[in-house]
């Protein structure tokens, strides 16, 4: 049994908050949704990209379709003490995504110290924004975030953490949290890579 | 699963360095003790499935750490 | 499993806080590969990921079976007459594959089916998906102790027992 905290998402269409799960480590079953309802969709959303763009749409496209989960567990499986990752699951549905490494990331805010580094961090498709469509659930990606934060905690790093963004998901990071921004990483495809210093994470994980 | 505790018979110099690195990364003995833990298997597991570690100097010339 | 969490879930005003927040963002981080297609599915790493998890628990078998029995690596290798730094490699696991000869050797030292700890030291590359389930169960719950405690021992026991039932 993997370890794991009740959670509640927010079912849009629905306007009511349903029951999920945050679990510790990610499964077997969780990388089939992966590759079986994710992957179908998010390669059928970048495909008509274009189209909408072109129809006037503001939309991202869809970058994380290629992501190599098969090599992120494998190291993980290798290094188990160097990575946390886990899964929002509702009604079996596996509806987010984390891994946070901790072994070789230091902040860039202060050379000196740790943090924790999500190294990836993705919802399902059907709870990202898109033309014509309601997002099925909102909160996946806070609950995710808040448990970077809380891992970086628990391991001594004070809530710092560390993340380049996609950029689709700039406006999140960028001016929704407010994260310190170091701008684009040249030596890491260009994305903008940002940080949450401790005063930052102790005020998005507060509960009042 | 429990948390399991271990006796450590360190030399004076060994626990200076370790009072170092505390003050210097922010963190508690158990902490530092844990990222060094971490950091270690990371590297191993990379060494073991045939990666190589190297240094890079400020004029980007890299030097291969060599693991014996 | 590696660590135990004792968080506290989310209360429902921080998430009707968070929810706000997101509104219509997206939150995807994390580098991209430069690919049209997926060129390796996730489910490939799993196999791996077992085969690699078989392979250690076949080490710790190796080591409980021969600590139960008070016996060092070289007094062992003595009796089944190999070399014990294969025996040190097998148990420290680090992806060796032993020669079958070894294999054979340790099998009939411990009594089991030499097919099973061929499949569990990673000499075929199907294995019988039963054997399979009780491997993997046993990695998991297991550790590489110098000492059996008398759960570890029992744990041991039953999983000899279920190898042992294993068709020849």
């Amino acid at each position: 049994m993997r370890p794991s905290l009740p959670v509640e998402v927010f079912a849009v269409a629905e306007q009511k908050w349903v029951a999920g799960t945050l679990f510790f480590g990610i499964a077997e079953h969780n990388l089939e949704h992966y590759e079986q309802k994710w992957l179908p969709e998010l390669l059928k959303r970048r495909r008509e990209t274009p189209k909408l763009l072109k129809a006037g749409h503001e939309i991202a496209a869809v970058e994380d379709a290629h992501w190599d989960w098969a090599k992120k567990m494998l190291r993980e499986h290798r290094a188990p003490l160097g990575f946390r990752s886990c899964a929002v699951e509702v009604e079996g549905e596996t509806e987010g995504l984390m891994q946070v490494e901790l072994a070789t990331h230091r902040s860039r805010a202060n050379k000196n110290l740790n943090l924790a580094y999500v190294d990836y961090i993705s919802i399902a498709p059907w709870n990202r924004p898109w033309p014509g469509q309601l997002k099925r659930f909102k909160g996946v990606g806070s609950i995710l975030l808040r448990e970077a934060i809380r891992t970086s905690m628990d391991e001594g790093f004070r809530g710092r953490i560390g993340l380049h963004s996609l950029p689709g998901a700039l406006t999140w990071y960028r001016d929704t949290l407010r994260m310190k921004a170091f701008g684009a990483d040249q030596d890491y495809q260009g994305l903008h890579y940002f940080e949450f210093t401790e005063e930052q994470a102790e005020r998005f994980m507060d509960e009042k | 699963m429990s948390k399991r505790t271990m006796t450590l018979n360190l030399s004076p110099a060994e626990m200076d360095a370790i009072e170092e690195l505390c003050e210097k990364k922010q963190l508690t003995k158990t902490a530092l003790l844990r990222q060094c833990l971490r950091l270690y298997q990371v590297i191993e597991a990379r060494i073991d499935a045939g990666e190589k570690i190297f240094f890079e100097d400020k004029k980007k010339a890299k030097s291969e750490l060599m693991l014996l | 499993m590696k660590f135990m969490k004792t968080g506290t879930p989310p209360t429902r005003e921080w998430l009707m806080k968070a929810v706000e927040l997101e509104a219509d963002c997206d939150i995807s981080a994390g580098p991209v590969l430069p690919v049209v297609e997926v060129s390796c599915p996730a489910s490939a790493a799993l196999v791996e990921v077992k085969r690699e998890k078989v392979h250690e628990a076949f080490s710790i078998l190796m080591r409980q079976l021969r600590l139960e029995q008070n016996l060092t690596v070289e007094e062992l290798a003595h009796q089944i007459e190999v070399e014990p730094e294969q025996l040190h490699r097998i148990e420290r696991h680090v992806g060796f594959k032993p020669p079958p000869r070894t294999l054979h050797r340790l099998a009939d030292w411990h009594r089991l089916p030499v097919k099973a700890v061929i499949q569990m030291a990673g000499g075929v590359k199907r294995m019988n998906r039963s054997l399979e389930e009780s491997v993997l169960c046993f990695a998991a719950k297991s550790e590489s102790f110098e000492r059996l405690n008398s759960d570890e021992k029992r744990l041991l026991n039953e999983f000899v027992q279920c190898l042992r039932e294993q068709e020849e």
